[in-house]
């Protein structure tokens, strides 16, 4: 292992920062059951009819990094003043010492900002990982940092372990057919967790932590537009999920139908995305998203390694025309038939 | 206006359409060709839209074993106008910060006003390598990038959001989606210009790397060891589902088990 | 064994060209005894017998008109590879389709075969060249049994002929319900007249004495000649004879293909351009498809729909569609190639190449878009008007009335007033016209000129059906080709093998 010099505490020591800093945090550990203290971990948020709320992935990425590290957890947020108002939900997951990044002009995430005042962070207060969400934001914001900081980096990592003292990141290759282990010679270890990999969530009401308020900079102007399909297919428990075996596109507005009726969301296979039926924000796979609903309902979807790569439902059924199809044998149940007139005649049974 | 200096970034990559697993679930790449990895082929078509407003020069890049040279022959004749192979066998097992850390050296003396590449290659999937070269270079970062119009305002899509900005030279763009009219395929007098066109080939001595800072010995992250994921093992149940309304029968009786 | 009532909009009543059947009842047999019992069923009940795999047939072939359908979607496995003098063989049940022959190949996804000669799924999985299947329908979902039984051709017949000199096995079950293996080469007719015995079945009959057409891509009646191999009858029989459950499959060495589509100002100068490749003996196209202005502008209409397609390139344009193998003097050949294009007024750099798989993939496509949006429009209409069939023509006629045949198409089409695209296998000599009906006047209208093209198309010395079969669409040529007595003759030899006429009735002769 590396020695590395405790660059941190000089930087503090000329007493620019002006905030507490958390006991035990002046050196950088391996990270190890008996003497490891300290993961830091982005906690974002989405900003959603005018309320804020923590990203669906953070609670179960907070839990595991208290599941694995007897030390201290940060949090980092970059937020208005109302980001306070989450501040007892992120200490009931297991936060000890929050960074609340403000800034008056604070108008949601920004690369170049973002990356420099976390690194910031990350040198002064020195935790021996640090993880973020793999989510567009997160995967961008991560590499940025990282190489700010010089440090290596694992992108979308299913599992975290602790093994011989050293951070293990356990993440799927070649399109989930292998998985590797893979540790980090730099520090801090850092990692991207991929959105529903950790799905367990341990809450503890009423738990305290230290809030520390802290400006940032604010260096670049964006303007946006807000997409209108923001419903998060990561967040349904139910997804009917449809693939290139759905010719008519009226079955489409089938499937939202049913959806619909039964608490559901619609999600897609990329060939669907391709020909413009549904927008990219609902595919799911290697290039879209990692989804870990309760039941998988896929309509005439392969089940290329691409698309399966990002499935972890506790069941999937499958409805093609052909039972010989990859998505089959992975499937709980199979319907042999066609996708088109099933989703009619469903969509039918729900008028009467 | 003024040229527009542009790298485009590609990695070659065993066709994604073809890669099958066995009944066992291990990966079978036995004949299966390689390709321009998806998104680069994306990129690839960004940046050549740029040439039909500006006086772009494109020079396409990819690092890789000598075969890899057929992706950018790809490049070139979909356009580009020069090619370079980073092909060294010291480059081997680069983490995303060696490779990144390898084409830095490279770009640096090209000097280029934008870099475009893939969001991701299908092989590893990091979407790394695009930002730590930003701050390596030092250039502006845009990711999830879907347009790019011809006075240069870059659109992106996040996960809840649309932004478009006026892109801020140099930048590194990489590119999650890309729906322009660029034409997919080559023609034929495209196919034969590439073939005589020379494609530059570089190790790590003529690019002046230590070696400590490439391949192996330059990673920062290692993989200790791989194994094939556990498969839940499940006994599929199949239902006959020629009859619509019996498939649909069957259906609401899964949903509410 | 599954059985069942189909719904009146059942896929298993309808093929490609959008004839709507009915069936007493669906069977989904598991093995060759369930196949046997459904046939004995049937015959104690006197119901007819269907069978169909993939239901990709253009003339109605598989669509049942009640009784009994058999649909073979079970019998989908590959069994082994053997290797010969002529190279590697692949045996396969009858319902592997095309598409997932030619990927299991190139993949070499050889798990589970077994050795049909000593060590040959080693030897294949090990060579060090690659093979393939070369008979290519352009709907490449289809079966391998369905191809056998209409001796299915495509744009590489321009290459490679058709299916049937590809088959060197097939296992058949009778419609007495007995099974025979048939080897190439193994029983030979003397004459017109067949006196074997077939694994301890005697098969003694007559012929049919007709000539039939060899001279030009021809699917249309069941094929005779003096002295024919026994399993020549059955291939492009349309099922009349037995219901194929195996077949052995000939390979042959892959090699590196280019596709090319060239676009071209006019459809003259498209055909123009085709005409001077044919005479061309340098440039050696694996086959040669042509698009009209039509075409061209029915795929930019299919890409409106569909933006996963390749849009065609601004402008009016028709286009010439061809495979070249990429062998070192392709430079060479390209030069000659440009030089017939700028001599037809075309311009090289309006043309799309592809050779990586995906791209390949994308053009075929393409290709592939013509009939399909024709079909698409077609099951559009056929909700309001149930009566509407496809009206594509499916002729082909000997290279030296190519041009006389072409002059006739236009002319009686432009006379009749009737929307039309043309395309297809012109290296064959083999274009398909589809007529594009927009109500039941136009309907009328494109069954006289459809009449009048395949007299037309016999006149000239070609086919009727050149490679979509007879099925239960076309069997009014049959007569008009064949003549009573041929009719007759075909009628007296599928009474032979099927006493009862039970299996696969009104497929060719009605």
């Amino acid at each position: 292992m590396s020695e590395n010099s405790c660059s941190s505490c000089q930087s503090c020591s000329d007493g620019n920062c002006g905030d507490r800093l958390p006991p035990g945090m002046l050196c950088q550990y391996n990270l190890n059951q008996e003497t490891s203290d300290g993961i830091m971990v982005f906690i974002e948020l989405i900003e959603s009819e005018g309320a804020l709320r923590l990203h669906p992935s953070v609670p179960g990425i907070l839990t595991k990094a208290r599941e694995i590290s007897d030390g201290r957890l940060f949090g980092i947020i970059f937020a208005k003043v109302d980001g306070k108002d989450l501040y007892d939900e992120i200490f009931s997951y297991g936060v000890d010492t929050l960074y609340h990044m403000r800034n008056p002009k604070h108008h949601g995430y920004s690369p170049r900002s973002y990356s420099r005042s976390f690194s910031e962070v990350i040198k002064r207060v020195g935790p021996s990982a640090v993880l973020l969400p793999a989510t567009p934001i997160g995967r961008e914001l991560a590499p940025l940092t990282a190489a700010l900081l010089e440090t290596g980096l694992t992108a979308d990592c299913t599992d975290l372990k602790i093994e011989g003292c050293r951070l293990h990141m356990i993440r799927p290759a070649l399109g989930g057919n292998i998985i590797a282990s893979i540790v980090s010679d730099s520090y801090p270890n850092m990692a991207t967790v991929r959105p529903g990999a950790f799905s367990d969530v341990k809450k503890e009401t009423g738990r305290k932590g230290t809030a520390i308020s802290h400006p940032y900079t604010i260096d670049e102007e964006t303007e946006k537009s807000t997409s209108d399909d923001i419903l998060d297919i990561t967040e349904s428990r139910i997804l009917i999920s449809i693939g290139n075996g759905v010719r008519k596109p009226s079955s489409v507005d089938y499937a939202f139908k049913i959806a619909e009726s039964i608490g559901a969301n619609v999600s897609c296979s990329r060939t669907v995305v391709d020909k413009g039926w549904l927008p990219q924000t609902r595919q799911v796979g290697q290039s879209g998203k990692m989804v870990s609903p309760d039941i998988y309902i896929a309509f005439g979807i392969s089940g290329s390694v691409q698309h399966m790569a990002g499935v972890k439902a506790k069941k999937i059924i499958t409805v093609n025309k052909d039972r010989n199809a990859p998505i089959a044998s992975l499937s709980d149940t199979v319907i042999v038939g066609d996708c088109d007139q099933i989703l009619r005649k469903w969509a039918d049974s729900l008028q009467n | 206006m003024a040229e527009i200096n542009v790298v485009v970034l590609v990695k070659q990559v065993p066709d994604p359409a073809s890669i099958k697993l066995s009944e066992e679930g291990t990966l079978l790449r036995d004949g299966v060709p390689s390709v321009i990895d998806p998104f680069g082929k994306m990129a690839l078509r960004l940046a050549i839209s740029l040439k039909k407003k500006h006086d772009a020069h494109i020079t396409a890049i990819t690092m890789g074993p000598m075969q890899a040279s057929d992706v950018l022959r790809k490049c070139l004749e979909h356009g580009c106008d020069k090619a370079v192979l980073l092909s060294d066998r010291k480059f081997a097992g680069s983490d995303t910060w060696a490779t990144s850390y390898t084409l830095s050296k490279c770009i640096e003396r090209i000097n280029p006003d934008l870099i475009i590449c893939g969001m991701q290659a299908t092989d590893g999937d990091t979407a790394q390598v695009p930002a730590e070269l930003s701050v390596l270079l030092d250039y502006n970062m845009y990711s999830n990038v879907t347009d790019l119009s011809d006075n240069l305002r870059v659109t992106q899509a996040y996960e809840r959001e649309i932004r478009t900005s006026q892109m801020k030279t140099p930048a590194v763009i990489s590119v999650s989606r890309y729906n322009g009219d660029a034409p997919e395929l080559s023609s034929m007098t495209d196919f034969l210009r590439a073939r005589s066109m020379d494609i530059e080939i570089l190790d790590a001595e003529a690019l002046g790397l230590s070696y400590d800072k490439i391949g192996l010995r330059g990673s920062k992250t290692k993989v200790v060891k791989t194994f094939t994921p556990e498969i839940r093992k499940i006994e599929t149940v199949y239902h006959d589902g020629s009859d619509p309304s019996n498939a649909v029968k069957i259906l609401k009786e899964e949903l509410n088990e | 064994m599954l059985s069942f009532v189909p719904d009146e909009d059942s896929p298993y009543t309808i093929d490609e060209c959008k004839i709507r059947g009915h069936a007493d009842l669906v069977f989904i047999p598991e093995n060759e005894n369930d196949i046997k019992e459904i046939l004995l069923k049937a015959r104690d009940e006197g119901k007819t017998v269907t069978v169909s795999s993939m239901r990709t047939g253009m003339c109605g072939g598989g669509v049942p008109n009640g009784g009994y359908l058999i649909s073979l979607e079970r019998f989908n496995r590959f069994i082994g590879i053997g290797k010969d003098d002529e190279g590697y063989y692949l045996r396969l049940q009858s319902c592997v389709t095309i598409e997932n022959i030619n990927n299991t190949l190139s993949l070499r996804r050889t798990e589970g075969f077994i050795d049909i000669t000593e060590n040959a799924v080693n030897d294949f999985r090990n060579d060090t060249k690659s093979f393939f299947y070369p008979v290519d329908p352009t709907e490449r979902n289809g079966s391998v049994g369905g191809n056998i039984a209409t001796n299915a051709s495509g744009p590489r017949t321009y290459k490679y002929g058709p299916t049937r000199n590809w088959i060197k096995f097939i296992r058949v079950i009778l419609p007495t319900g007995e099974t025979v293996n048939i080897e190439r080469g193994k029983y030979l007719a003397s004459g017109r007249k067949f006196d074997t015995v077939v694994d301890g079945i005697e098969i003694k009959t007559e012929i049919p004495t007709y000539e039939f057409n060899k001279t030009v891509k021809n699917a249309a009646g069941i094929y005779v000649e003096d002295n024919m191999d026994l399993i020549d009858l059955f291939i492009g029989s349309e099922g009349l004879f037995g219901i194929i459950t195996e077949a052995e499959i000939r390979l042959t060495e892959w090699h590196p293909l280019i596709s090319n589509i060239i676009f071209m100002p006019g459809d003259d100068s498209a055909l123009s351009l085709i005409n001077d490749l044919r005479n061309d003996t340098y440039i050696n196209p694996e086959f040669i498809e042509y698009f009209d202005t039509g075409s061209i502008e029915l795929i930019r209409k299919s890409y409106s729909n569909d933006p996963t397609l390749l849009n065609p390139p601004e402008g009016k344009h028709s286009a010439v569609f061809i495979d070249l193998s990429l062998t070192e003097d392709i430079e060479e050949r390209y030069d000659a190639l440009f030089s017939l294009i700028r001599k037809n007024n075309g311009n090289p750099d309006i043309s799309w190449i592809g050779y990586e798989d995906d791209d390949r993939k994308r053009m075929f496509q393409f290709r592939h878009c013509v009939p399909k949006s024709v079909f698409d429009y077609v099951a559009s209409l056929k909700e309001k008007m149930p009566r509407l069939n496809k009206m594509g023509t499916d002729m082909s006629v000997p290279q030296n009335r190519f041009d006389e045949m072409m002059i006739y198409y236009k002319d009686e089409l432009e006379k009749s007033g009737l929307e039309y695209v043309i395309f297809g296998h012109l290296g064959n000599c083999h274009p398909h016209v589809e007529i594009i009906l927009k109500d039941e006047d136009d309907l009328e209208k494109a069954r006289t000129v459809y009449r009048l093209f395949a007299k037309k198309a016999i006149e000239l010395g070609g086919s009727p059906s050149a490679e979509h079969g007879i099925g239960k669409l076309k069997s009014e040529y049959i007569e008009i080709m064949y003549g009573t007595k041929g009719v007759e003759e075909m009628k007296n030899l599928k009474l032979y093998f099927d006493p009862l006429n039970m299996l696969n009735r009104g497929n060719i002769i009605g």
